[in-house]
This record gives C-alpha cells, sequence and structure tokens, in this order.
C-alpha cells in the first residue's frame, strides 16, 4: 500500500488531514506548496494525493497537470463552494472535490470511495476473526462473509477503527446517522445488539458507563 | 405618421393654399377689371347707336307718331341694308325692329324693355345664350308724345373665355409647383430626419447591451447637438458599467478571499473539536488538538475584529479630528505591540497633528507590525517622525525581505499577502494594510511606499500639524 500526499500550506489543516487519515489506517506525506509537491509526485509514487486549490507559488488547479500522467487519483481541497469552481476542478480531471470547513469523518468517506473506485489502497481493517475491507464494503468473519444493513455496516466500521477506545454514544449516532440523537433514543442500543449477535461479539463490544461502546482490541 | 411624411404633406398644403388664394384674388381682379371695361366700351357703343337714331329721327322730321313709327322701320331697314349694328327696338312692348346675334328669348327683351319703359331708366342684362355670353343695353327713346325702347348686344364671351384659360393654366402651373414641393419637402427631410434614423438604431443598440455605440453625427444644428449630447451620455452609461462591473470583480475577489480566511481556521477547529469528542483522548492528541483549536479561534477572532473596523470605517465619511500627541500615538502602538525589542522609536517628540488618536495607534501599530514581520533575525524597524512647513513625515523603515515591485500596488487590497505561508507563520491575516489606508484616507493622506526586495521597505505618509492657536 503506498501512502496518500497531503498537499496543504495550513499547517494546522495539514497537521489535521494526517492524523485523522493515520487513525484510519493510512500511511501519509505531506508537501507544504506546489513545487514541493511536483517534486515528490515525480520522486514517489501515492494512492491518492488530496490537493489544496489555494497554494503558495504553483496553485491545485495547475499542479493537477502534473499528478493525472501518473494516474494517481486527485481530491481537492479547497474553500470556494461556487458551482463554477467545482465544475472546473471536476473538468480538470479531478475524482472528488471537498469544500472547507470539513468534518474528518467525511473527508474520510471521500477518500476511501475515490480509492473504492480506483482500485487502489485497500486498507483492510481486521480485529480479531473479524475483516472489514472498506473499500470493497465487505465484512467477513472466519473468511464467511457476513451480512449487514447499510447502518449496521457504518457503526461496525466507526467500531473497527477506533479499536480498544471509548467512543461517545453522541459521536457515534451522528457518525452514523448523520443527525444529533433525539432524547432517550434506543437506536444505536438496537444496532449495537445486532452487531453483536451477527458477529457473535457480545463480550467484544463492550459497554463503558457514561461514555458509550468500545471495541476490545489493540489501540493503533 | 412619420416626421418626413408630415413634414412633406404640410408643406404641399401651404403651397396649395398661398397658391390658389394668391390665383383667385388675381384672376378675380383680372377679371373684374376686364368686365368694367367691357361694360364701359359696351354703353360707349350703345350711346353711339342712340344718338345715331336720334339723328336719323331728326332728319327724317318724325314728329307724329305715326311718322316716329315709319321712320323707326326706315331705321332699321337701312341698317340692314348697310350691315350695321346689332340692335332691338321695342315700341308700346311690341317688337319694332331686331337684328341681334345670339339672339335670347324674346320674352326677356320684352320683360326688359317693359321695365325700362316703365321706370324710366336705362337698365343692362347679362344672358348667355348658346355657346357665348352678351351684354343687353336697354335704354328709353322719348320722342314727342312716343317712346321707344334700344337694346343693343355686345358679346362678352371673350370676358370669360379669358378667365376659363387662366383658371385651367392657374391649374397647370400650381400642379407643377405641387410636384416640385412634395419632391422638395421629402428630400429635405429625408436629410433632417436620417440623423434620427442613426439616432434609433444605437439607442436600440445600446439598450440590447452593446455599450461602445455611438451616433457619430456632427452636424451642426440641434440634431446634431442632441447626438452629441446622446454620445456623452452613453460614454457615461459606459464607463459606468465598466466601474460597476470592476467593482463586482473586486467584491467577487473580496469574497473569494474572505471566505478562504474564514473557512482555513473553521475547517482546524471543527477537525480538531471532532478528534476529541470521538473518544477521552490521550494526552498528546489532546495538547494538538486545543493547541490547534485555540490558534484558529485567535485568528479568526483577529480577522473579524479587524474585518469590523474596516467595514466600520468605509461607512464612515469624514472622521472629526483633534490634535493628537504624536508621542502619545507612539506610545499607544508601542504597548499594544506588547514592547518589541526590534523597534526603534523616535525620541521626545512634543509634535502634535490633527486625527484621531484610537485610528492613528492602530495604524502605526499595524505599520510596525508589519515592518516587524518582514526581517530576519538581525533585522531592525525604525520609525521617524520629522517637521516639514505644516506637515509631519512620518516613516517607518525596515530592512527586512522588501516587497515585489510587481505586488506593491496590490499589498492594500484586503487579504492580499505577499508571502502567504510567511504572514501565516506571524499570524498575519491580510486585511491590516488595507486597514491601514483606509485610516490614511480617512486623514487626509495616503500611504506611500518604497521597497527594494532583500534590502527593506519604507513606508511614509503625512498628518498636519496642530498648532498651538488652533487648540
Amino acid at each position: 500500500m503506498k501512502p496518500i500526499l497531503i498537499v496543504e500550506d495550513e499547517p494546522n489543516i495539514r497537521n489535521l488531514i494526517a492524523l485523522t487519515l493515520r487513525r484510519a489506517g493510512y500511511a501519509t506525506s505531506q508537501a507544504a506548496d506546489g513545487i514541493q509537491a511536483a517534486d515528490m509526485i515525480e520522486e514517489n509514487q501515492y494512492d491518492l494525493v488530496l490537493l489544496d486549490v489555494m497554494l503558495p507559488g504553483v496553485d491545485g488547479f495547475e499542479l493537477i497537470d502534473y499528478i493525472l500522467p501518473t494516474g494517481t487519483p486527485v481530491i481537492f481541497l479547497t474553500a470556494k463552494a461556487g458551482v463554477n469552481d467545482r465544475v472546473k476542478g471536476l473538468r480538470l480531471g479531478a475524482d472528488d472535490y471537498i469544500v472547507k470547513p470539513f468534518e474528518p469523518a467525511e473527508l474520510l468517506a471521500r477518500v476511501e470511495s475515490v480509492l473504492r473506485r480506483a482500485g487502489r489502497g485497500s486498507t483492510v481493517l481486521r480485529v480479531g476473526d473479524v475483516e472489514m475491507d472498506p473499500v470493497a464494503l465487505v465484512v467477513t468473519k472466519n473468511g464467511e462473509p457476513v451480512h449487514l444493513k447499510p447502518m449496521e455496516y457504518n457503526l461496525l466500521a466507526q467500531l473497527m477503527r477506533n479499536p480498544g477506545v471509548a467512543l461517545y454514544r453522541s459521536v457515534l449516532y451522528e457518525r452514523v446517522w448523520g443527525s444529533e440523537p433525539e432524547e432517550d433514543t434506543r437506536t444505536l442500543d438496537i444496532h449495537i445488539q445486532r452487531l453483536r449477535k451477527k458477529l457473535d461479539w457480545a463480550d467484544t463490544i463492550e459497554t463503558v458507563r457514561g461514555v458509550g461502546y468500545r471495541l476490545k482490541g489493540d489501540p493503533k | 405618421m412619420k416626421l418626413s411624411v408630415k413634414f412633406t404633406l404640410s408643406m404641399i398644403l401651404m403651397i396649395t393654399l398661398v397658391l390658389s388664394v394668391g390665383g383667385v384674388i388675381f384672376m378675380a381682379g383680372d377679371f373684374n377689371q376686364n368686365y368694367d371695361n367691357m361694360v364701359e366700351l359696351s354703353y360707349q357703343q350703345h350711346n353711339a347707336q342712340l344718338s345715331q337714331l336720334q339723328l336719323f329721327l331728326k332728319d327724317m322730321e318724325a314728329d307724329t307718331p305715326a311718322q316716329f313709327h315709319a321712320a323707326l322701320y326706315q331705321y332699321g331697314n337701312s341698317l340692314d341694308q348697310y350691315g350695321g349694328g346689332s340692335l332691338a327696338i321695342f315700341m308700346d312692348g311690341a317688337l319694332a325692329y331686331l337684328n341681334l346675334e345670339n339672339q335670347p328669348d324674346d320674352s326677356a327683351l320684352a320683360e326688359l324693355a317693359r321695365v325700362v319703359q316703365e321706370e324710366q331708366v336705362s337698365a343692362l342684362n347679362l344672358e348667355q345664350a348658346g355657346e357665348g355670353v352678351s351684354l343687353y343695353i336697354c335704354s328709353n327713346l322719348q320722342w314727342g308724345e312716343s317712346a321707344a325702347q334700344l337694346i343693343t348686344a355686345h358679346d362678352f364671351t371673350s370676358v370669360y373665355t379669358r378667365r376659363d384659360n387662366q383658371v385651367s393654366w392657374f391649374a397647370r402651373i400650381q400642379l407643377a409647383a405641387l410636384a416640385v414641393t412634395a419632391l422638395a419637402a421629402g428630400v429635405v427631410s429625408g436629410a433632417l430626419t436620417a440623423p434620427l434614423k442613426k439616432l434609433t438604431a444605437t439607442a436600440t443598440a445600446i439598450a440590447m447591451g452593446d455599450y461602445s455605440a455611438r451616433t457619430q453625427v456632427e452636424s451642426q444644428d440641434e440634431i446634431g447637438s442632441l447626438s452629441q449630447s446622446f454620445d456623452t451620455m452613453a460614454q457615461a452609461v459606459e464607463n459606468q458599467i465598466q466601474e460597476l462591473n470592476l467593482s463586482v470583480t473586486q467584491r467577487d475577489d473580496f469574497i473569494a478571499a474572505f471566505t478562504h480566511e474564514i473557512k482555513t481556521p473553521m475547517t482546524g477547529i471543527i477537525g480538531y473539536a471532532d478528534i476529541l469528542r470521538e473518544s477521552p483522548p490521550d494526552p498528546k492528541t489532546l495538547h494538538t488538538a486545543s493547541e490547534a483549536i485555540y490558534h484558529d479561534a485567535r485568528r479568526l477572532e483577529q480577522l473579524s475584529q479587524k474585518l469590523l473596523l474596516l467595514l466600520g470605517l468605509n461607512r464612515e465619511e469624514e472622521l472629526e479630528l483633534r490634535p493628537v500627541s504624536l508621542a502619545k500615538v507612539f506610545r499607544g502602538a508601542r504597548e499594544a505591540l506588547g514592547n518589541p525589542s526590534q523597534v526603534e522609536w523616535p525620541k521626545g517628540t512634543e509634535l502634535r497633528v490633527w486625527g484621531d488618536e484610537i485610528l492613528l495607534v492602530d495604524l502605526v501599530q499595524n505599520l510596525v507590525q508589519n515592518g516587524i514581520r518582514s526581517l530576519e533575525e538581525e533585522g531592525r524597524v525604525e520609525v521617524t517622525a520629522e517637521l516639514q512647513e505644516d506637515l509631519v513625515l512620518i516613516q517607518i523603515t525596515d530592512n527586512g525581505c522588501g516587497i515585489p515591485e510587481d505586488q506593491l500596488e496590490r499589498i492594500t487590497e484586503p487579504f492580499y499577502m505577499v508571502d502567504k505561508s510567511r504572514a501565516r507563520r506571524m499570524n498575519g491575516s491580510g486585511v491590516g494594510l488595507a486597514l491601514c489606508a483606509r485610516i490614511a484616507q480617512l486623514h487626509g493622506t495616503q500611504l506611500s511606499y518604497q521597497s527594494q526586495v532583500g534590502e527593506g521597505t519604507q513606508c511614509s505618509f503625512t498628518l498636519e500639524v496642530a498648532h498651538e492657536e488652533d487648540q
């Protein structure tokens, strides 16, 4: 598996993206401007380039001409939300377009979706005898496919990306269902019960009092 | 109806009216004079005839009515013989002799004679008979006890023929004159309205969005000056549109830059906060994330503060300026900057200037801050204030990295940064100089820059001195 190149001049954002991707199990490289990025692309190979549009020196729209011949997929990162900029970015050959401010979970989903379409960088998540391929969207236990509903899959993905970490209920709910939880909702608990049953993980998914749930395993 | 048609029709109407009235007056006058002449001539002939008849009667010594009768017949016969005169004689209401050309009704002649006999006057009567027109003059001839009426006929046809000829000749002249008038009026009105057509076409073109269209009519008349006014107006409109387009572009640039400046720290804040709230963080992540959130939030806060000030100042038309002590301004800026060691301030200046103290502190603070940001390790920033007649020249000079010449023009645009990564590292937002330029403008001065890449930058502006007596 090759690393993902992050081209972004804001150190805070660059570190944030690197941290998010590393936590999801991806290796990363970083470039602070267009010229440095061009040098790195010439010398190394990457599975994906996350490219900021507004860069000092050579900007993202110019840099994409360097990257496309290598066949590496590109996702633009930009503060410009205008339809014209979006269309321009996609027409230039970018695979996707992420508008700032973005949430790390959204970034991760877009990265995985682009990698899946490009058939690259499959990062199989593994906890115990359960394996999840977020690019192929397949879950197996002991090599046997397990049939999961979409929300069950999304919930399992959140847990498997953070093994050994206690995740807050509200955050889990928001990431899986996309909105803030209603009060006293049992939806999350019901889905946890389904996962425990389907994967035979009654003990592996632990309830943490006052926080939420934790998947037993070694933290990354 | 088109203007040229209206003009042509009114010209034709006017010419027709003038020619008709003139012609009628002329022809009526001519006819009346001819008629009067003819009447006078006819009377003379009539009287001559009458005298001749009287002489004849005298010669014949016709004293009795019978002799008178006989004499009259004889006179008639003698006239027939010599072929003289065209006349009729009535006696006692009966026709005594008749030899008239174009003879009218006998009864009409008898009626004429009867009136003349009864009223004892001479009379004339105009009769139309056959092709011609004749005047009949009748007078009473009293001879002793007897009386007779002499009627002579006079051909008036020529008078009427002449009038009819004049009328038809005049009608032809008038027709020709009207044709010429119509042609001339058409040509003239066409020439007059051609520029109007051009005006219309140009106005339509402008309405359709071609703001560069002009009439370019250069005649000296009213239409010419209208066209020139129109062209001037079109030029003004075009300039205005260009300015609007420019300001729209500038606003779009501003919004794009503003969005970027806002969204970048937002992304950091949201992203790191999301990591923190996901699960109880380890100390290292906690530190990195809270550090990033703090700095990004500070950056947003500074940006919003400066933007608010800039927007407020942009709305301000004119500042109320007061005498301000420069020493106080420099002290304020120095304290706001945290007394940086690289800056050399002017010593013991007692100058007072017209200004707003808070804004002047902001101005000096921002300019000095920019100087500090440009410095390498060994750099210095020097601030000087120098009295020049009624102005104080303030200069902020650094020996930092300098600004490339092609970028000097743009540095006061909001969010413009010469070296973005350096400005970021120094916590610059790109709004400071736009703010400085506006503050300078409100003080009736402007910032002027001199810079050399690698050598440093000097920024200067002037303020008006506040004299003792002003205070």
